[in-house]
């Protein structure tokens, strides 16, 4: 699980990893999976109140259709084959009428087809006189109820409601159809069942024929006969086509009617082939739901931000330290043991922090001691090297008496061996001082030129001996504040390195300029030139540049890394400029004098 | 895949982190449009009868009261109020029936049409079926003479609607006749405007809904049996409507 710490990582973005993963993955997950069961739940629950209601209003509804078909449901008590009396059906008519105020129209058919008595609210609820009666055999509603069966027509819509028209056959004791007693109905009677129906604040609920026109509908403002057809609305059509809810229960998310988002079941009554749906706006079915993802949201976020913080916060507490201690470590490395570590956590890297501290401690006395070792064993050796230089000299000028060509040749060897062993013992003399803080210089303000003119006398034969031009551009400047001897020791290392870095002919040229009350001295060669990698290493202790051309070239390592510390005990700087292969530009800074 | 892990490790946390959000995101706002279909797209506009390709879904009635030359003596003072008051009741009828498919609007003649000829030229004397003649020799007159007041757009149905002084009702495309009477006599005010739809339902192919000869209604709708009803009880069969184009 925790592979990803081997990854090569920054501290940092591991420790903000960790944290992710413990913090933010597993609350993802959950509130992924909490608002999968949620949806389901609720969808489920939706589902589940939507279709009580409709269940319960299809009762009704169905109720209410049967209780008006039985009305027409007569049955007469004697056998005979004959229709009933005349002023007999009448009364019967009568009676209805009084009983069914939804009634438009009620008629007895004779098994002709030929309607015998009707009363109809056109005639004032009063008997239809006879030649108003007409014969009724074409229609479906006699020829229906005439082999037995109960009918009941498609709606169809009037200007004062949605009507259906009834028929049901009159059957004598024995059961045989003597009559047919048909009427024509108002529905309006569905709206007061739907009205009020609720779901939620403004759920509602709607009853269609099986041609998706509106019967009736909860909300009496979005009630209107003259309103097309709800097959406009896939889901409704689906319904209106036999198709069951649960099967569509992908597709029941839609824009209704009226342009709302709503949720909806629905279903079909089987023996009408009407339709009854309710939809939920989902601005409210949803609400509760809405407000629990809005809350796992804003807690996802939350967590997500202090996720971020504390991992920011502890991010900041382990790898501060850790970075305090990369620091001082690189500093050691440089050799400064005198700066130790300050951490303050009060836990085990405070402890590590100490360690570190005690570890430069001991660092720093075996430094000393080494120093020490140095400017005893450099100081010891100085004056054997020194008989030896002199004994040698007495030999060679031939104190000792003649020697011979062989004889000659090897101690001048020997001779030149003990000169870099006097030049090394020299040097690591000037380092021990300089480390042990020794090194002394007296400043003072001092005309440069004539010094350097010194140096370049000094080492003219050796740029003769290699036919090296050395040019020095003399001009009034100022006076520089410097210690005289020192700044030969550096112009005779920097000059030095010039001619002995230069194969074969070359120029070698000095010149000054100031800048920011410092006069700056450069010392320009034809020489090898210096890679940029070696540029940075240049003035480090013994770092020698290691190329072919300059394998055959003597030299301790230690000459720059004494140059600059000379130069910057004089309050100056030093610097290269160099182009392997183009020569290089050795500048050092004096402050001026005055300033 | 260990140096892409390096390189990309913040960007893969956060990239991982939108991705649930977005997740959250999606299972809390659901497409809530889908699967809705066009109103337009269903609802078919309605067209003359059986006849798809002939759209009624705008109709222009233009009426004209009609009075032949002998008739001139029997003019109905209160001809335009009267058709008026039918014609809203029609509008309305038509409304409820067609279902936004069809709209109906109509402009009246403000003057009586005074015919060339007397009654007897137009053959209004034989009322058998409802005096079809009459209307097939008025209408080309009025056509002649107005042509000005029966412009019209073009997607718009034109039907010429005469209400008669004399006799008769019938219909036929584009046009039918209602003698006066029916409209002001008091024993026809309860079905007046349901005659005037039923002749004007002519005008759009309605067949009558009864058998000519006995009478007998085949439905009992507003092109059968329920042309002697008011026409707030009445209505148009469910067949017809679909022949319309109306019902799917």
């Amino acid at each position: 699980m925790f592979g990803f710490l081997k990854i090569k990582l920054r501290l940092k973005k591991k420790i903000f990893l960790a944290m992710a993963l413990v913090g933010i993955a597993p609350f993802a997950l959950l509130a992924l999976l909490a608002l999968y069961n949620l949806n389901r739940s609720h969808e489920a629950d939706v589902m589940s109140i939507e279709k009580n209601i409709i269940n319960q209003k299809k009762d009704e509804i169905q109720s209410y259709l049967e209780a008006i078909q039985s009305t027409f449901q007569l049955r007469v008590s004697f056998e005979q084959i004959s229709d009933i009396e005349i002023s007999n059906q009448q009364f019967l008519l009568k009676q209805l009428t009084r009983e069914i105020p939804v009634l438009e129209e009620v008629a007895f058919i004779n098994l002709e087809g030929q309607e015998t008595a009707k009363i109809s609210r056109y005639f004032g609820e009063d008997i239809v006189p006879e030649e108003y009666l007409k014969n009724q055999s074409e229609i479906k509603k006699f020829k229906q109820a005439k082999i037995g069966r109960d009918y009941i027509s498609s709606v169809y819509f009037t200007i004062n409601g949605p009507m259906v028209t009834l028929a049901s056959p009159v059957l004598n004791k024995n059961g045989i159809v003597i009559s047919i007693l048909t009427g024509e109905i108002y529905i309006s009677e569905l709206q007061k069942i739907v009205e009020k129906t609720h779901l939620g604040e403004i759920g509602y609920l709607y009853l269609t024929d099986e041609d998706g026109f509106l019967i009736a509908h909860s909300e009496s403002e979005k009630m209107s006969l003259a309103e097309a057809s709800f097959k406009s609305v896939a889901f409704v059509n689906q319904i209106l086509n036999g198709y069951e809810s649960f099967a569509l229960k992908e597709k029941n998310r839609y824009e209704s009617f009226w342009g709302e988002p709503v949720v909806s079941w629905g279903e079909k009554f089987d023996d009408t082939g009407w339709g009854i749906i309710t939809e939920w706006p989902t601005s409210d079915a949803d609400r509760v739901l809405n407000i629990i993802k809005i809350q796992v949201l804003f807690f996802a976020f939350i967590i997500f931000v202090l996720t971020i913080f504390f991992s920011f916060f502890i991010t900041k507490r382990i790898v501060g330290p850790v970075k305090q201690l990369q620091a001082s470590t690189q500093l050691v490395a440089k050799g400064v043991l005198d700066q130790p570590i300050v951490i303050k956590t009060g836990d085990e890297i405070e402890d590590l922090g100490g360690a570190f501290n005690q570890m430069m401690e001991g660092l720093k006395q075996l430094d000393e001691l080494k120093k020490e070792f140095v400017f005893i064993a450099a100081h010891e050796l100085r004056t054997p090297v020194t008989a030896i230089k002199g004994y040698l000299s007495m030999i060679l000028d031939g104190l000792t008496g003649e020697i011979n060509v062989k004889t000659k040749e090897f101690i001048q060897k020997v001779m030149t061996a003990n000169e870099r062993l006097v030049q090394l013992v020299n040097d690591l003399l000037q380092i021990a001082r300089a480390e042990a803080g020794k090194l002394t210089v007296q400043v003072s303000a001092i005309d440069v030129i004539q010094p350097i003119q010194e140096v370049l006398s000094e080492l003219k034969p050796l740029a003769d001996e290699k036919n090296i031009a050395m040019k020095y551009e003399v001009a009034n400047w100022p006076k520089a504040m410097a210690d005289t001897g020192r700044l030969k020791e550096v112009m005779v290392n920097l000059i030095g390195n010039a001619i002995k870095y230069t194969i074969g002919s070359g120029v070698v040229t000095i010149f000054h300029e100031t800048k920011d009350k410092f006069l700056i001295t450069h010392i320009k060669d034809t020489g090898l030139g210096i890679s940029k990698e070696a540029q940075g290493k240049l003035f480090e202790k013994f770092y020698r540049v290691q190329t072919e051309q300059t394998a055959t070239i003597t030299g301790t390592g230690l000459g720059l890394f004494i140059v600059k510390q000379i130069v910057e005990k004089m309050n100056g700087k030093i610097w290269v400029e160099s182009e392997e292969g183009k020569g290089s530009v050795f500048s050092f800074s004096l402050p001026l004098a005055g300033y | 895949m260990k140096d892409f892990l390096t390189k990309h490790s913040l960007k893969i946390l956060i990239t991982l982190v939108i991705f649930f959000i977005a997740i959250i995101l999606l299972q809390n706002f659901r497409d809530d449009g889908r699967d809705f279909i066009n109103r337009n797209e269903i609802i078919k506009n309605a067209h003359f009868y059986k006849s798809p390709a002939k759209s009624v879904a705008k109709i222009k009635l233009k009426v004209f009261y009609v009075v032949p030359t002998d008739k001139v003596n029997s003019i109905y003072g209160n001809f335009y109020l009267m058709t008026e008051k039918a014609l809203k009741d029609i509008v309305r009828f038509h409304r409820f029936q067609f279902r936004q498919s069809s709209v109906l609007q109509y402009d009246i003649y403000p003057e009586p049409f005074f015919m060339k000829e007397n009654s007897i030229f137009y053959n209004t004397e034989n009322t058998n079926h409802g005096n079809p003649e009459g209307l097939r020799n008025i209408i080309p007159e009025i056509e002649e003479t107005q042509k000005d007041f029966l412009k019209h757009k073009p997607d718009e149905f034109l039907i010429i609607g005469v209400i008669y002084e004399g006799v008769g009702a019938s219909g036929a495309e584009g046009a039918f006749l209602l003698s006066r009477i029916f409209l002001s006599e008091e024993q026809y005010q309860p079905i007046a405007s349901t005659l005037l739809y039923h002749e004007f339902g002519h005008s759009l192919g309605l067949p009558d809904q009864y058998d000519l000869k006995t009478g007998a209604p085949y439905s009992n709708d507003i092109m059968g049996g329920g042309r002697e009803k008011p026409i707030e009880t009445s209505y148009i069969d469910k067949e017809l409507l679909k022949e319309l184009g109306v019902r799917l």
